[in-house]
């Protein structure tokens, strides 16, 4: 292993990789860190460039891409209440209440330091035991996709405090905007009324641009006060040690976290970072603090998500499955180059493999030092008036979603999406019960569909499997546990 | 928001959901005789859920007037300024593809200070045009990002 390693160390520091990682990582955080062009977008963009080049500079760059879009996400969440990427969708719940309070920089310093541990500590993971948690992974069969997808979900209800029905409602409304289009397993078509966009589905990216950002467009053009603006305090950009050192036992259980479900094919960082927090909320002595703007709540998702990258490289090069959508673009990349993804590449391709993790253990280091040193410059966005920054997120809004398949009716998706966020916000919903609905609509329905055929109409195996069975039953838990916290309260 | 609005919100929720129910009926099946092969089950079974969800919520509503009021009261000025930019955004989407990207951004951006009573002639003036001049050179000169043309189409 430790010859592996020195062998791709010794290549990734050649020039030519080390800048292609150093491009990566730059234009990461800076497309992270643009409402509305996400990682995945960001890998599409760059992936027309890797033509031209050697495998190893090419895919080193898509994945440090992945790496830094990952942590850029979080920018946009702090300081302007928009996730750049969805797995920064929940960092907003306390990162912009701490730029609100002043403490932007605090918010920016804990997030990059966050990124990097949970992004260091889930390469360590891939290059440590890689196949033995592709080993267990790779058991995992429809029941247990079915559970882990629910138990995912389920997490909504504590998305926000006293809005459990809510959450509920908007969760399943994701899962029902998820069912619109062709049927995954009979091709027929659902709800599409005729209409060929519908034909292939809502995508959910165009939706949490109109839920997330063009909302918080309407919101501020109703509620925006001449004399509201974020009071940012440059003074004291990073987290003191006495305030990140408490919150150790909570990355660690982020990373791990991050790292398991990033392993998980098609959960990625948003899944990781929506577990995590809740997770950092049902550990913490203080749950109550969690949505007013507390470091916590910003450390526990951002370390989850960039965990995720790592963990989500794992079944894409061990198994060619994608572990996220950005993943699956990385795939598409690898397959352009004449390789195959899967057990083999190990086996013929040592360099190439190791090289790359090489090359996201080193993005995650670059991304902390641009994360650290330029935070101050990033924080000079919320210096911006938002009178000024409300038209600049509207049209970054109407491109990301243009871009996404040069197609206007996402526009208009994403217009729709912004007028009934904002709408929503009115009666206490959230937005990101509806994101995370639509994220693992598919996942839930598909995989529960399969489940039912292979073991003909069963519902029982799904208590029958070990690892389903304590995928919902801690579903269950975590939608029961608001209320068991309220009787307890009671009492 | 009034009460009476939120329950308005609720049963109209409740009357889509019904009606896509409904519609569930269309999706077509194939004959295997198992329910849960259905492509219907899976919306069936979220949108029972949805109706039985939003009655409990109606049924709080209803019974807890108090609580359910969630709406401060807006200024008029703000209920404008709010249509307004509503209103500009749609005509953005609308231009956005007809006009064409880059034009569309300036007279959106233009709109979007009108909107928001920005009257300093030097915002106005050079605003629309760095955030115009920035999109086409970061988006479509760096990014290579396919933006409409629209109407100059051919131009560039």
């Amino acid at each position: 292993m430790l010859e592996n390693f020195l062998i791709g160390l010794y290549t990734i520091l050649q020039r030519i990789n080390l800048f292609s990682v150093l491009v990566g990582v730059v234009s990461g955080i800076t497309i992270g860190a643009l409402p509305g062009l996400s990682a995945t977008m960001g890998a599409a963009l760059l992936l027309p460039f890797t033509f031209v080049m050697e495998p190893i500079p090419a895919i080193a760059m898509l994945s440090a891409l992945y790496c830094g879009a990952t942590y850029g996400g979080s920018i946009s969440a702090i300081l302007i209440n928009t996730p750049g990427t969805p797995a920064a969708a929940v960092t907003t719940l306390d990162g912009y209440k701490l730029a609100q309070k002043g403490k932007a920089g605090k918010a920016l310093g804990a997030s990059v330091i966050a990124s990097g541990i949970g992004g260091l500590f889930s390469v360590l993971v891939l290059m440590l035991v890689a196949p033995q948690l592709a080993k267990i992974a790779i058991t995992f069969a429809a029941p247990e996709y079915f559970a882990l997808a629910i138990f995912g979900l389920s997490m909504v209800t504590n998305i926000k405090s006293g809005n459990e029905l809510k959450n509920i409602i908007g969760g399943l409304t994701g899962l029902f905007l998820a069912t619109v289009g062709m049927d995954r397993l009979t091709g027929f078509p659902r709800f599409s009324f005729g209409n060929v966009y519908l034909l292939s589905g809502i995508n959910f990216i165009p939706v949490m641009i109109g839920l997330f950002a063009a909302a918080e467009v309407f919101r501020l053009a109703e509620m925006w006060d001449k004399s509201e603006t974020i009071d940012t305090d440059f003074s004291d950009l990073l987290p003191k040690i006495n305030e990140i050192l408490p919150l150790k036992w909570s990355v660690l259980r982020s990373a791990i976290i991050g790292t398991f479900i990033g392993i998980l094919p098609a959960e990625g960082g948003t899944v990781a970072a929506f577990i995590s927090y809740n997770e950092a909320k049902r550990w913490s002595k203080h749950p109550e603090k969690f949505g007013t703007g507390i470091l916590e709540g910003v450390t526990a998702p951002e370390t989850a998500n960039n965990a995720a990258t790592g963990g989500a490289m794992i079944p894409t090069l061990t198994l060619g499955i994608p572990g996220s959508s950005t993943t699956a673009v990385i795939l598409g990349g690898l397959m352009i180059q004449g390789l195959r993804p899967g057990p083999l590449l190990f086996v013929q391709q040592p360099n190439f493999v190791w090289s790359i993790f090489v090359a996201m253990a080193i993005a995650n280091i670059f991304f902390l030092f641009a994360g650290l040193f330029g935070v101050k410059i990033f924080a000079q966005v919320t210096r911006i008036p938002i009178n000024i920054l409300g038209p600049i997120i509207m049209v970054l809004c109407v491109i990301g979603s243009y871009a996404l398949h040069n197609s206007i009716a996402d526009v208009w998706v994403m217009l729709i999406a912004g007028l009934i966020g904002s709408s929503f916000r009115k009666i206490g919903f959230s937005p990101a019960p509806i994101v995370l609905g639509m994220v693992l609509g598919e996942l839930i329905e598909v995989s529960l569909r399969q489940t039912m055929i292979i073991f003909d109409n069963n519902l029982l195996i799904f208590f029958a499997r070990p690892y389903s069975a304590v995928f919902l039953g801690l579903a269950v838990l975590s939608v029961l546990w608001p209320f068991i916290r309220k009787s307890f309260k009671k009492r | 928001m009034r009460n009476s609005n939120l329950k308005i919100i609720i049963i109209l929720y409740i009357l889509i959901a019904v009606f896509l129910f409904i519609a569930t009926f269309w999706i077509p099946t194939l004959s295997t005789g198992k329910s849960q092969l259905s492509p219907r089950f899976f919306p069936q079974v979220i949108l029972l859920c949805i109706i039985f969800l939003n009655i409990i919520w109606l049924y709080q509503v209803i019974k807890d007037a108090e609580a359910n009021v969630v709406f401060k009261k807006i200024s008029k000025e703000k209920k404008i300024r709010l249509t307004k930019t509503i209103i500009i955004s749609l005509i953005f989407g609308i231009l956005f593809n007809w006009l064409g990207a880059i034009p569309a951004i300036l007279l959106f951006v233009l709109g979007f200070f009108w909107a928001w009573n920005i009257r300093k002639p030097i915002i106005l003036i050079l605003f629309p045009v760095v955030i115009s001049l920035g999109v086409y050179l970061i988006f479509y000169k760096l990014l290579s990002v396919r933006l409409p043309m629209g109407i100059f189409k051919g131009l560039f």
